[in-house]
C-alpha cells in the first residue's frame, strides 16, 4: 500500500494563497529593514491561511528551454485538490487543514486532515482516509523540528518552501532595489542559521519582494554547494479582500530539469469554517463534507 | 559601495531614532545597490522575467474541473488480471467498471461501483465452470444522508475496523474476497454487504452502529463451501480521538467469515458469535504503535473443533523515515481459553514501502511467518504510473505453506507471479 501524500496536505494551502500582505502595510515600506519585510511577510500568510478555501491543480513535467522558452518534454502529471484550513490559537500560528484529492482518478477521494503547531517540539497531527481501504488511519509525521523537507506529492515544490514562521532561523539583507520588470521591488538575501542547516536542502535564497503589494515576484533558491537549484515565479497576482495572492506559482528546479507549476482555479479567503468541518468527520461523513464544501464554493471570490 | 558593517550598523540605529525613513535610504547608492557586494545586476530584465513563462499546456483552463460539475463525480476503469500461480489456480481476468460517487441532494450522499467482469479460459474459476465466461457484479450502492450531528449510510457497503493493517482481530464485519487477484488491488478484495450504518460525532468522539440482516462469508475460489443462508449482524463502536492517540471499543454479534462443518449435518454453515473489542493509536514522533484486542466467543478453528472463546490480540509498530521510507511490524496471536486445538499460531508481518521517481513508482514488501505452523512467504510488489491514467502493477510472492491450515495472511500459492494493467479515468 503506498500512501500518496503523507507529507503534504498540511503545507497546500501554503501554495494557494500564497504570501499575500493588507494595503496597509504599505504606509509603514520605507521603514522597514529586510528582517521586517520578511517577518511581514510571514505574519501575512499566516493570516491569509484563516478561514481559507481553495481548488488548486498541481501540474508537474520534465522540461527543456529552447531560446528562453520553457517546454515540457513530457505530459505533465496532473493533480487537482481542494483544500479548507484555518488558524488557531492566541496569535494564530497553529493550523488546521483538510485536503481532498479530486484527479487523479486514481487518487481520487483520499483525504487528509492536518494538525501542526508552532511549538516545534510538539508532534504534527495527521490522519489520512484511504478510500481503497475504507477507513480512516492516524499517520505519525513527527514534529517540525524533526521533519527535512519532502516533495509535496511528487512535485517539486516542497515542504519548506511553504513553511512560515521560521524567520528567526534566517538572517536577511537587502541586497539590491529598482525596478523589476514593471514593478519596484527590493531583493533580498536569506541566510539559514546554524540551527537551520540540517531541516534545510538550502544554503541561500534571494527573494524580489514587490514594494507595493509585499508578495515575492521571483525567488532563488541554492543549494548546500552554493550553486542555483529552484527559480519560483509568482504571476496573476489579485488583490482579494485587502490580500495580495499570487494564483499562478511556478518552480523550476534546475538539478532535476524538472517543473511544477501550481494554479490556485477557485479561492475563498477570510470564509467561516466550522471547526466541526476540520475534524475526522469530514474524511467519512461524505454527505457532511459536500454540504459544507458547496457552502464554502459559494463564497468564492472571483 | 557601501556595506553593512558594525560602524554603518551603530550610525544607522542612531539615525533610526531621528529618523527612521533613513533606515534604507542611507545605504542605496543611485543605481539601488545596498548590500551586494558584487555588484550582480538582480533586476535582469524583461527577458529574464519572460523565461518563467508558464509553459503552454501545463496548465489545463479547466473549468470544467470544477467539483460542482457533476460529471466530476463518475470514473471508469478498466483492467486486466494475470496471475500465474504454481500449486494453486491460475487467474486471467478482465473487467471494465464504472463509479460514481458525489453529493445528490444537500446533505445527501451517493457511492456506486459497478463492474463487468470477463473470466478467460485459463481462469481458476472459469475451469471450474466449464469454460470462459463473463458476469456483472454492483460492488457497492449506498446512500448517506447527514443531518445534525449524525450520519446515515444505507446499502452495499464495506465496512473496515482495527487498526493493524493486515491482521483480523477485530476487522471482521466485512469479509475478503480470496478469489481476486490479492496483490495488486486493495479495492477489490472486501466483500461489501446490505447494511445501515449510523455515525454520530460530538467533539472528539464518534459512535457508530451497524446492522446487516444477512451476514456473508470470505469468498474462495472453491464453490459449494457456503452456507445456504447468513443471518443478522449487528455492532457497535465509540471512538476517541485525543492528541496523539485515538482510542476504540466495540461491541458486536457476528458471523464468522469462515464457514465450518456441521458434524451432524456435514453441511457448511456459518457460526453466530459475540465480539468485544478495544482498539488503540498512538502516536509518537515518527513512531506509530497500534493494537487491537477482541473477545470472542464460540470460536471454531478446525473440522473437528468444538467452539470455545478465544482471546485475540494484534500489536503493530510503523515508522516513517525522514525521506518518507514506511517500515511496519506486527503480529497476531489468537488463544483459545478452552479448548487448545482452537490456539492459532502466532503470525508476524513485516512490511516496507517507499516512492521512487517522484512518486511515479511505488515499492512494496510484505512478508508474513509463522514458526508453529511452518508457514512463511514474501511478496514483492511493484507499481508504476506510467501516466495519470495507465498504471502497471506487478508482484512476485514466494510462500512455504501448509494445505491444510488456513489464515487469513497466508499467500494462495507456493510461487506466483502476477501482473496488472489499470486505466482510471
Amino acid at each position: 500500500m503506498t500512501r500518496p501524500f503523507i507529507c503534504c496536505a498540511g503545507y497546500l494551502l501554503r501554495f494557494t494563497v500564497l504570501m499575500g500582505l493588507s494595503l496597509q502595510a504599505l504606509i509603514a515600506m520605507p521603514l522597514m529593514s529586510a528582517e521586517a519585510i520578511m517577518e511581514k511577510m510571514d505574519t501575512q500568510q499566516r493570516l491569509v491561511s484563516h478561514g481559507t478555501f481553495s481548488l488548486s491543480q498541481i501540474s508537474t513535467c520534465p522540461f527543456s528551454s529552447n531560446n528562453k522558452k520553457i517546454v515540457c518534454t513530457k505530459s505533465p502529471r496532473v493533480k487537482l485538490m481542494e483544500s479548507v484550513s484555518k488558524q488557531y490559537g492566541e496569535h494564530k500560528k497553529d493550523s488546521k487543514s483538510m485536503s481532498i484529492l479530486l484527479k487523479p482518478a486514481s487518487e481520487k477521494g483520499i483525504g487528509m486532515l492536518s494538525y501542526s503547531y508552532d511549538d516545534a517540539k510538539k508532534d504534527s497531527e495527521s490522519w489520512l482516509y484511504l478510500s481503497a481501504l475504507g477507513k480512516v488511519k492516524r499517520i505519525a509525521s513527527g514534529a517540525s523540528e524533526d521533519q527535512e523537507p519532502t516533495a509535496i506529492f511528487g512535485s517539486e515544490f516542497s515542504t519548506e518552501d511553504m513553511e512560515s514562521g521560521k524567520t528567526h532561523e534566517y538572517t536577511y539583507k537587502i541586497l539590491q532595489q529598482g525596478l523589476y520588470g514593471k514593478r519596484q521591488v527590493w531583493v533580498i538575501e536569506s541566510i539559514p542559521i546554524a540551527s537551520r542547516l540540517p531541516k534545510t536542502h538550502y544554503s541561500k535564497l534571494l527573494f524580489w519582494v514587490d514594494k507595493e503589494r509585499f508578495i515575492p515576484l521571483k525567488i532563488q533558491t541554492y543549494d548546500k554547494r552554493g550553486a542555483l537549484y529552484k527559480r519560483l515565479s509568482f504571476k496573476d497576482i489579485v488583490n482579494l479582500k485587502d490580500f495580495w495572492i499570487a494564483k499562478d506559482v511556478t518552480v523550476l528546479n534546475l538539478k532535476t530539469q524538472r517543473l511544477s507549476n501550481m494554479k490556485t482555479q477557485n479561492i475563498a479567503l477570510n470564509v467561516k469554517v466550522l471547526d466541526e468541518f476540520l475534524t475526522q468527520r469530514t474524511l467519512t461523513d461524505f454527505a457532511f463534507r459536500e454540504k459544507h464544501l458547496t457552502q464554502l464554493r459559494e463564497q468564492v471570490q472571483k | 559601495m557601501k556595506k553593512w558593517n558594525g560602524f554603518s550598523l551603530k550610525v544607522i540605529l542612531i539615525f533610526s531614532l531621528v529618523s527612521p525613513h533613513l533606515i534604507v535610504n542611507a545605504q542605496i547608492d543611485e543605481v539601488g545597490y545596498l548590500d551586494n557586494a558584487n555588484h550582480e545586476n538582480l533586476l535582469g530584465n524583461d527577458t529574464d522575467i519572460n523565461d518563467f513563462e508558464t509553459p503552454t499546456g501545463v496548465v489545463k483552463e479547466s473549468s470544467d474541473l470544477a467539483p460542482s460539475n457533476w460529471l466530476q463525480g463518475f470514473k471508469s476503469q478498466f483492467k486486466h488480471d494475470i496471475t500465474k500461480a504454481q500449486a494453486a489456480g491460475d487467474i486471467e481476468r478482465s473487467q471494465f467498471g464504472i463509479e460514481y460517487q458525489g453529493s445528490v441532494a444537500s446533505g445527501w450522499f451517493m457511492n456506486f461501483k459497478s463492474f463487468y467482469r470477463y473470466y478467460g479460459s485459463e481462469d481458476i474459476l472459469a475451469k471450474d465452470r466449464g469454460g470462459a465466461y463473463g458476469r456483472k457484479e454492483i460492488q457497492r450502492l449506498w446512500f448517506q444522508y447527514s443531518q445534525n450531528q449524525c450520519a446515515h449510510t444505507i446499502g452495499r457497503q464495506v465496512l473496515v475496523w482495527g487498526e493493524v493493517d493486515g491482521t483480523f482481530s477485530v476487522d471482521v464485519v466485512s469479509p475478503l474476497d480470496f478469489s481476486e487477484q490479492l496483490f495488486t488491488d486493495y479495492d477489490e478484495v472486501r466483500v461489501a454487504q446490505d447494511m445501515w450504518v449510523m455515525d454520530c460525532y460530538l467533539g472528539n468522539v464518534q459512535t457508530q452502529f451497524f446492522v446487516s440482516h444477512e451476514s456473508k462469508t470470505h469468498v474462495f475460489p472453491e464453490k459449494n463451501i457456503y452456507p445456504d443462508k447468513g443471518h443478522e449482524e449487528w455492532g457497535g463502536r465509540i471512538k476517541l480521538s485525543l492528541t496523539g492517540l485515538d482510542l476504540t471499543l466495540m461491541v458486536a454479534q457476528l458471523e464468522s467469515n469462515i464457514p465450518v462443518i456441521n458434524d451432524q449435518t456435514f453441511k457448511f454453515e456459518s457460526n453466530q458469535y459475540q465480539l468485544l473489542g478495544a482498539s488503540f493509536s498512538k502516536a509518537h514522533g515518527r513512531l506509530l504503535m497500534n493494537g487491537d484486542m477482541a473477545y470472542k466467543t464460540k470460536q471454531v478453528n478446525g473440522v473437528l473443533a468444538e467452539p470455545s472463546d478465544t482471546v485475540d490480540v494484534a500489536l503493530g509498530v510503523e515508522y516513517t523515515l525522514v525521506d518518507n521510507q514506511h517500515f511496519s511490524a506486527g503480529m497476531w496471536q489468537v488463544r483459545s481459553l478452552e479448548d487448545e486445538k482452537n490456539h492459532r499460531p502466532l503470525l508476524m508481518t513485516v512490511g516496507w514501502n517507499q516512492n521512487y521517481l517522484h512518486d511515479e513508482l511505488a515499492m512494496s514488501l510484505l512478508s508474513n511467518f509463522s514458526q508453529q505452523s511452518e508457514f512463511q512467504s514474501i511478496t514483492v510488489l511493484a507499481a508504476y504510473k506510467l501516466t495519470d491514467i495507465v498504471t502497471l502493477s506487478s508482484a512476485v510472492s514466494f510462500a512455504n505453506r501448509n494445505e491444510k491450515d488456513f489464515s487469513e495472511l497466508q499467500v494462495p500459492a507456493k510461487q506466483a507471479w502476477s501482473v496488472s494493467i489499470k486505466m482510471e479515468i
